[in-house]
Order: C-alpha cells, then structure tokens, then sequence
C-alpha cells in the first residue's frame, strides 16, 4: 500500500468507512436479539404455574382475554398471600393489608413478534373497595384518565382498572402495543360480571379545587395511625397550595367522635400541639405538627379533616368546606 | 479522501458508539434500554482482556474471542485498535491535539520526541501479566516436573545455556536466551524443591491499568452520574458510587496529562498499547521512509501521536497509525507498506534486562504477598458481599475486569465499586452496599450476571437465583445473611415497636418473622385506686396522656394469668382505658399491682430463607449505622462460610 497515489488513500479510506458503516449496522441489528426476560421476571414455561405457587389451581386461565392476534406465552400464574411477594417485589404487603386473596397472571403475545407481549394481572381484592384501595394508592404518575369503567387510567405502556372485586394491571413490553392492551382491558371489562364500589364517601369532598384523580383509599395505618383504617384522603389546590383532605367513616358518631379524641392524642404524643384556633366547627382542633397543620374533627359517623397543610389558614378553610360537604 | 480524515471519522463513530453503549446500559425494553446492544464489545475486543483471562483460568470465555479478530488486524496493520479505534485514546488525541495547538514547531517536535518513559508502559504489562500467570506457570512447571523425558531434555539445555551464559556471549540475544533459560531452569528446580502452585497465586489486575474498563468505568461510574445529577434523563435518581472520587481521579490525570504531552498515557502507561506494541513488530504493513530524499524537516514529527520518530529509525512498537505522518510529508517520503523503513526500524521495545526481571518477578510475587493478609483465607472480610452469581472469591478475582458494568446496569445502585474492604486485589471490583442504593438487590434480577464482560459474575437465570423450577434442590442463591443487631433494633433494645425489616422482607415465606414480647415499660409497674369495667384509675406514677394509646400497650393484670393482657385504647395522668373486647369481667381490687406492657415484634431471621438481599438493611428506620445488617456469612458461592449444616 503506497501513500502517495491519492486514490490508493481514496479507496482504502471509503473500505474503512464501509467497514464501519456494517460494524454499525451489525450494531443496529443486534440491539434486536435478546432475552426479554433477562429485563422483566421471568416467563414460565408454556402450559406450567410455578410451583411455589399457593393460590387455587381451580379458577380461570385467563385465555378468555386474549384479543385477536394474541396467544398465550405462558401458562397462568397463581399467587396466594404467601406467595404474592415472589410475584410483585417489595409491593406485597400493601395488598395484603388491603385484603388480597388470589392473583392470576399470563403473558399473551404474538408468535412473530418475541419481543412484544403484554402482561394481565388479575388481582381478586375480596371486594370492590379493597380493589379500589389498592389502585388509588399507587396511581401512576403519567396516569392518563380513561372512561372505560369508573375507576381506569392508563399510562404509555400499560392499563390500571377496578371491575367488581378485581384490580387489574395490564403492562405491555412495548408502548407500540398500547391498543392491544386496551382491547384486552374492555375484553376483561365486557367478559366478567362485576359489581360498583362502594365508595360514596368520594362524592363528600368537596369538588371546588378538588384533583379527582388524587382520591385515594387508606386500608390501615393511616399516616401511621395503628387504630385508623378506612380513610379517602384527597388533594385539593387551594389559592395555588396543594393541601391533603381525609374522610372517614365509622361505625357510629360515637366510634366517630371517639376516635378523632384519639387521633388528636396520637398527634400529641407525637410533638403536635394544639391551637386556639376556632374554626367554627364544633369539636374541631387545629393542631400544629412541627412546620405542619392537622384539622381534625368529627361529624355524625364520619371523621374527617386536613392532613399536614404548609398553611394553617388554609387548611382551616378546607376544613369548613369539608366539613358543610358532609351530610 | 485523505486518510486522517477517515482516521478522525474512525475515532469519532467509535468513541460515540462507546458513549452509546454506556448510556443504554440499563434495564428495560425501550430502544434506548440495553435490550440486545452489544454494551460489552470493546472490552470483547481487548486482547489484554483475552490473555489476561486465559492466563488466569486456562480458558477462554466465548465472549472474549473478538480480541482474536483484533490480534490478528494488529499483526497485519499494527497498532491500528490505539489509533482508529479506542475510545479512550481518542479522548487523549483529542485533549493532546487541545494542549499542542498554537506552539511552535520546536516545541511540538520537543514534545513528540521519544522518551525512554516509554518503556514504562512494556514494564507494567510484564508485570500484570506475571501476575496473572502465577498459578498457570506453576501448573505446566508441574507438568514439566511430573513428566520425566520433558524435565531431563529442559534440565540439560538449561545447563548448557548456563555454561554458554557465564563465559559469556556476544550476542545480546543469545545472551538473553540464556538468562531466559536459566531463569526457567531456576523454576523448574524451584517446582522440583517444592509445589510451587501452593505458593504461587494470580489474580486479574490488568483491569486497573488497562485502557477499556478503565475508560468504561469513569465514564459509567463518574462522569454520566455527575453529567445526569441536573438533567435526571438516564437515571431516576442522583446515582452514588463509593470511591467515585478516585476513580475519577484518575481518570481526570490522565487526560489533563494529555497538555503536557500527548497521548501521555499511551506512551507511558498503557498496558494495551503495550502489548499491541509487542505485536506490532511483526506487523506486515508499517509506517516507513520510502527513500533517503528526507529532507529532515521533521514536519512528520510534529504531530506524531506516538512518538514513535518516523524520520528516523523509527520505533514499530510506538507508531499508533495515527498518519499524521503521511499527511505532514510535503515530499512524500513517508509511507504505509509493507517494506522496512529506508532510514532503519526498532523492532523491540526499548527494555532493560534488569527492568524485565525486576517486573516480572514483582508480578509473580504481588500476589502471594498480598495474600499473605489471609483475605482470601481464614480473614475474608464479611462486608465484602458479591452480587449473585459470583465466582467464589478466587475465580471471580481471577475474572474481573473492574470495569463497573455490573455496577452501572444495577437498577438499584447497590453495586458498588469496592475500595480496599477487599484487599488490594479486589479495588473497584463489584461489592454490595445496601445502605447507598435505592434498594437492596432486587428479587426478580438478574441483569449484573448477564452483564459481565468474563462471567466473574455467570450468567444466572431467575429460576437459578431464586431456587426455582430445576434448582428448587439448591435452594436459592444466597449472597449472604442478614444479623440483627439486638444493641441497635428498636424492639430489642429500646423496647420500641417497630417492625419495617420484617414488613419488607421480599422472600417468600418471609426470612425475617417476628417473635412477640411483652415488656414491662420504664415506670410501669403501678397500684390500682378504682376500678370500671373498660378502664382504672392508678395512684402514684402520673402517666402521659395519651402515650399509650397507639395500639402497642397492654395492661398486664398481676393476679390474672401470664398469657392475659388488656390492650389500651387511651389514657390520662391517672387513668387508663381499654378495649371493649378486653373489659374486666371481675374488677380489680384496689391496690392490685398492674402493669402496663409494650407489644414488641421482635424480628428474627430465617436462616434458610435468607438470601441476603438486604432489603432489610436499605429500609431499617435506624439509618446510621443499621439495626439489621447483611454480611457475605452463609453465601452459596463458598461452601466454608456456610452455616447451615
């Protein structure tokens, strides 16, 4: 090889660019060829349940779900309380305080195309409330609000819905196959009967500055309170403020009024002090917790307030709404 | 086209596809995720990788084979991969190229002109290599010693090659041969004395020094971190790793070094240069003078990233391809061919034969002398936790690069590089650290075992780590075990309800459970003044209100049964109240000794189920110093540090 003819350096310098334009495609190429399970748990073999599995064996395959294209990738998967958390990482006890019984889950996909399956996990919560508990309290932060049922939001890639006593996750691998994967959620929707929510305590808060998609429903140990379960808190935008209001019904005004006596107490003990503010609210405290305001008070069956406000006046305003909102 | 135009075209498509391969190394499906992206291919490529590798396991790891493709490019063209191809030498070219801009001639010439420095570069490779070699050398001075007609044929030419030695030669090479065999006459009569391979160790350390996974591991474990801390698109939160300061410091050195000389650590430093330098002698195209018309202008030298003096003899192990050369040749006199250099060729790297000795005997040597300390004996330190599927200790050091892919893929950050926790041997490999990540090692990944370059970490599936499926007789992995420390746990030693670790104990069943204890509070024991069927008055002590209200107390009734308490609902200064289901059927006297009792779930761990994750130890409320805390005792990969019979 001579340096000096410049076209001698003209061929070899376009071989090399040549070389290094198939070194990228190659490249290219081979970001198509992997092992999706090295990047998701794992998929069992086809037909089989894992066998640390311990829900009921008896029950649906899922299969009925499966939309035109689709085809079962795995067999079913069935998880019971002792095994939910080899299925869902870290999540487990959140569903298990909020009632689990059984979790089914299979991968459909297309026999074409490995890489782009979707997964459904069909989580029987034991009731309709459980249900919704457990998908207000961990809505996606790309949640996009759907009406396909009263409770269903979906996000780039994936569908969250309550239908009767079932929270149900459909996650694609792929954000391409986000229509299959409503198709299977209307599928889901339209194939099993169900029953509503019982979730009337939702149309108490007020809808002024109200953020619906942030209602939520607390099972137990709400904001750490061991003896509080069965609490919707909501946010609300008030003048620019972003204030948390909560709402509780209990068995009887009695247990109600019982019960904010001893979540104020529990405040207390906790370094809250109590204000002489009035609100005008019979019963009501304002309590200051370290930079923080806790309205707590009491009406008719239900227990209710403002939950760690910046703004004290605030959260004395949202107090009086709240607490003309409840009948 | 001129050549240095491709050859920049070359420097910039590798160098971006490095950055490339950095930035989608982690988990996920998404294009820009590491999916199917060959994220390990340079380190593939090394050859220094590939020896170093297959001198410290005898084998080579399939992966590994590209380096051979590269081999042979290097012998047919040199040293090619320096030039065209690294993505770390392309940074020095280019700071170099910064650092050179605006001097006069003189001084660039200065700066391009050979150094004996340069031969440092040839020490340190002879050296890491020695110290890879150790256990392989021994194992075939085995062989030679274990095989008669082998050992008196080597035996007799040694002898000879000693005689010839000692009355002196005048050939330098055949001189050289002879200390040559003489030295492995020396070995093989030391393997004859004693089993030189219980003595002899090696370990991988070439991963320190060379260019690749040093260059993957600053840009991964430094510079993206701090490049990402404002902007939050690669990672989901700040990254940290341990150590991040040396690393980077090193790194840092060695391109600023780039303006007082450039290519300063090609020159100097490089093992992989190094070793393409060795190669690069036999190469069948070179850098040359075509004729003797070199009117000396030097002009080829100005800008020689190797320093390797292509007017003159010039030096075949130091010429990094860069074709400066040729493009600064205003009489064409310098060329790519494959016939020698008109003006003559130094073929062999400039070393001593005292340098030679000194590094290689250094390099056999470290290792045994480093693990004279016992770490990988008798004194291994239980904070060194490796991520599942690592090598037992000896294998995985053998293995690892220390280029920080397994802890840049960890979606949890809990791979971290280790500082001296693990010896000098073990700098900057991979050890866990629950306390910096977002998480422990999450139960469902396996992704730092796919990712390694040498399978220091092999490849596991999820069924493998979790004791699934076929390895459910194995059990699942365990990379070590979680201790409670009964001096710092809220419900051992404080008396505190608490109850986290257990809660988010991921195995399951759960390896951490819980044993309930009731514990008489400070100042509890109190008499009873009145009593009602849901609550009594006490005298003497004056309670806070209210402090016992939260669930967790109890009143303990001392003339009722040990197993019965009454659960407290509320109390005042002098009063308590209990649940409805705990009413008094009979009133307690008054003067009755009560006392009031602290619910405690103590945790305890399974020793079976625990995997180590350390989950528990990441989420532990007493963030310090934590009250449970996973050490590397009971791990699968070491039969000796298990406890379980």
């Amino acid at each position: 090889m001579d340096s000096r003819p410049a076209r001698t350096e003209t061929y070899v310098g376009l071989v090399i660019l040549f070389t290094l334009a198939v070194i990228a495609a190659g490249i290219f190429l081979k970001q198509f060829h992997y092992d999706a399970a090295l990047f998701a748990p794992a998929v069992p073999e086809t037909g089989s349940a894992p066998a640390s599995s311990a829900g009921s064996s008896d029950g649906p395959d899922l299969s009925d779900y499966a939309t035109a294209g689709l085809s079962p990738m795995s067999g079913v998967e069935v998880f019971g309380p002792e095994t939910l958390s080899e299925k869902i990482d870290g999540k487990a006890e959140m569903y298990l305080s909020a009632g689990f019984k059984e979790l089914r889950c299979r991968r459909f996909g297309r026999s074409d195309r490995p890489n782009e399956w979707l997964e459904l996990f069909v989580y029987d919560m034991d009731n309709p409330r459980n249900a919704f508990a457990v998908f207000s309290l961990q809505k996606r932060a790309d949640a996009e609000e759907l009406s396909i049922v009263r409770f269903s939001y979906r996000t780039s890639n994936a569908l969250y819905l309550v239908h009767g006593r079932h929270y149900v996750e459909i996650v694609a691998s792929v954000e391409s196959m986000a229509e299959d994967v409503l198709a299977v959620g209307l599928k889901f929707i339209q194939t099993m009967p169900a029953e509503g929510a019982n979730v009337g305590e939702i149309g108490l808060f007020p809808p002024e500055g109200l953020d619906p998609s942030s209602v939520a429903l607390h099972v137990s140990d709400v904001f750490g309170f061991s003896e509080l379960d069965n609490t919707f808190t909501a946010s609300y935008n008030v003048d620019g403020v972003t204030v948390t209001a909560f709402l509780s019904r209990r068995k009887s005004p009695e247990d109600a009024a019982r019960m904010a006596e001893a979540y104020r107490r529990f405040l207390v003990e906790n370094g809250a002090t109590v204000t002489d503010a009035n609100l005008g609210i019979e019963g009501a405290r304002v309590l200051k917790v370290f930079d923080t305001f806790e309205v707590v008070f009491s009406k008719g069956s239900f227990l209710a307030g403002v939950h760690e406000a910046d703004d004290g006046d605030v959260a004395g305003r949202l107090a009086v709404r709240l607490h003309q909102g409840i009948r | 086209m001129k050549i240095v135009i491709v050859r920049r075209i070359s420097q910039v498509f590798f160098f971006v596809v490095f950055l490339w391969f950095c930035i989608v190394s982690s988990l996920g499906t998404e294009w820009w995720r590491l999916r199917g992206w060959p994220v390990n291919w340079f380190l593939q490529l090394d050859p220094l990788v590939a020896l170093g590798t297959v001198l410290t396991t005898g084998t080579l790891y399939s992966g590994l084979s590209w380096a051979l493709a590269v081999l042979v490019l290097t012998v047919l063209f040199g040293r090619f991969f320096c030039g065209w191809v690294c993505p770390f030498g392309s940074i020095h070219h280019f700071v170099g190229y910064l650092g050179r801009r605006g001097k006069p001639l003189s001084r660039s010439l200065e700066l391009n002109r050979p150094h004996a420095g340069q031969a440092v570069k040839y020490y340190v490779l002879l050296f890491l290599l020695c110290a890879a070699s150790g256990v392989l050398a021994a194992r075939i001075l085995r062989l030679v010693f274990d095989t008669p007609p082998i050992f008196l044929a080597l035996a007799a030419v040694t002898i000879v090659a000693a005689v010839l030695t000692v009355r002196g030669l005048r050939s330098n090479r055949r001189k050289a041969y002879g200390i040559f065999l003489l030295m492995l006459g020396f070995w093989t009569a030391a393997a004859f004395v004693i089993p030189l391979e219980q003595v002899i160790r090696s370990s991988l350390q070439s991963g320190l020094l060379d260019p690749i996974p040093l260059v993957y591991r600053s840009v991964n474990l430094v510079l993206l971190p701090l490049l990402d801390s404002s902007t939050r698109t690669l990672f989901v939160g700040q990254r940290y790793y341990e150590g991040a300061w040396l690393i980077g410091a090193v790194f840092l050195v060695a391109v600023l070094l780039n303006l007082k000389t450039p290519r300063f650590y090609c020159r100097y430093v490089c093992p992989l240069g190094a070793l393409y330098g060795v190669l690069a002698r036999l190469s069948l195209w070179k850098i040359g003078r075509v004729a003797d018309e070199c009117t000396n202008c030097r002009l080829c030298e100005a800008n020689c990233e190797g320093a390797c003096e292509p007017a003159g003899r010039i030096r075949v192990p130091e010429c990094v391809l860069c074709m400066n050369c040729l493009d600064e040749c205003r009489h064409d006199v310098i060329a790519y061919r494959t016939a020698p250099s008109a003006s003559g060729e130094v073929l062999v790297p400039d070393m001593s034969r005292r340098g030679f000795v000194l590094a290689g005997v250094s390099g056999l040597a470290v290792i045994p002398l480093v693990r004279l300390g016992g770490g990988m004996s008798h004194s291994w330190n239980p904070e060194v936790i490796r991520p599942p599927g690592a090598l037992s200790e000896a294998d995985f050091i053998a293995r690892c690069l220390k280029c920080g892919q397994c802890m840049r893929v960890c979606p949890t950050n809990v791979v971290q590089p280790c500082g001296l926790q693990a010896g000098l041997e073990g700098l900057w490999t991979p050890v866990l650290d629950f306390r910096i990540g977002t998480s422990g090692c999450q139960y469902n990944c396996t992704a730092c075992s796919h990712v390694c370059p040498t399978a220091a970490l092999r490849p596991i599936s999820l069924d493998e780590k979790l004791g699934r499926g076929g390895f459910a007789g194995k059990g699942p992995i365990r990379i070590g075990t979680a201790f409670v420390d009964h001096g710092r746990c809220l419900p051992w030693a404080m008396d505190k309800p608490c109850i986290v670790c257990q809660e988010n104990c991921p195995v399951s069943p759960k390896a951490i459970f819980v044993r309930e204890h009731f514990a008489t509070v400070r100042d509890g024991v109190v008499e009873v003044k009145s009593a009602e069927p849901l609550s009594i008055r006490i005298g003497g002590t004056v309670l806070k209100p209210g402090r016992y209200a939260a669930g967790d107390h109890y009143l303990k009734v001392s003339s009722e049964p040990e197993h019965q308490r009454r659960r407290i609902v509320a109390n005042g200064e002098y009063t308590v109240s209990l649940s409805p289901e705990h009413r008094f059927a009979e009133l307690p006297a008054a003067g009755t000794r009560v006392e009031i009792q602290v619910r405690l779930q103590r945790p305890q761990v399974d020793l079976e189920r625990c995997t180590g994750c350390g989950v528990c130890e990441h989420e532990c409320p007493v963030t310090g110093r934590r009250a449970i805390r996973v050490t590397a005792e009971n791990e699968s990969r070491t039969r000796k540090k298990s406890l379980l019979l």
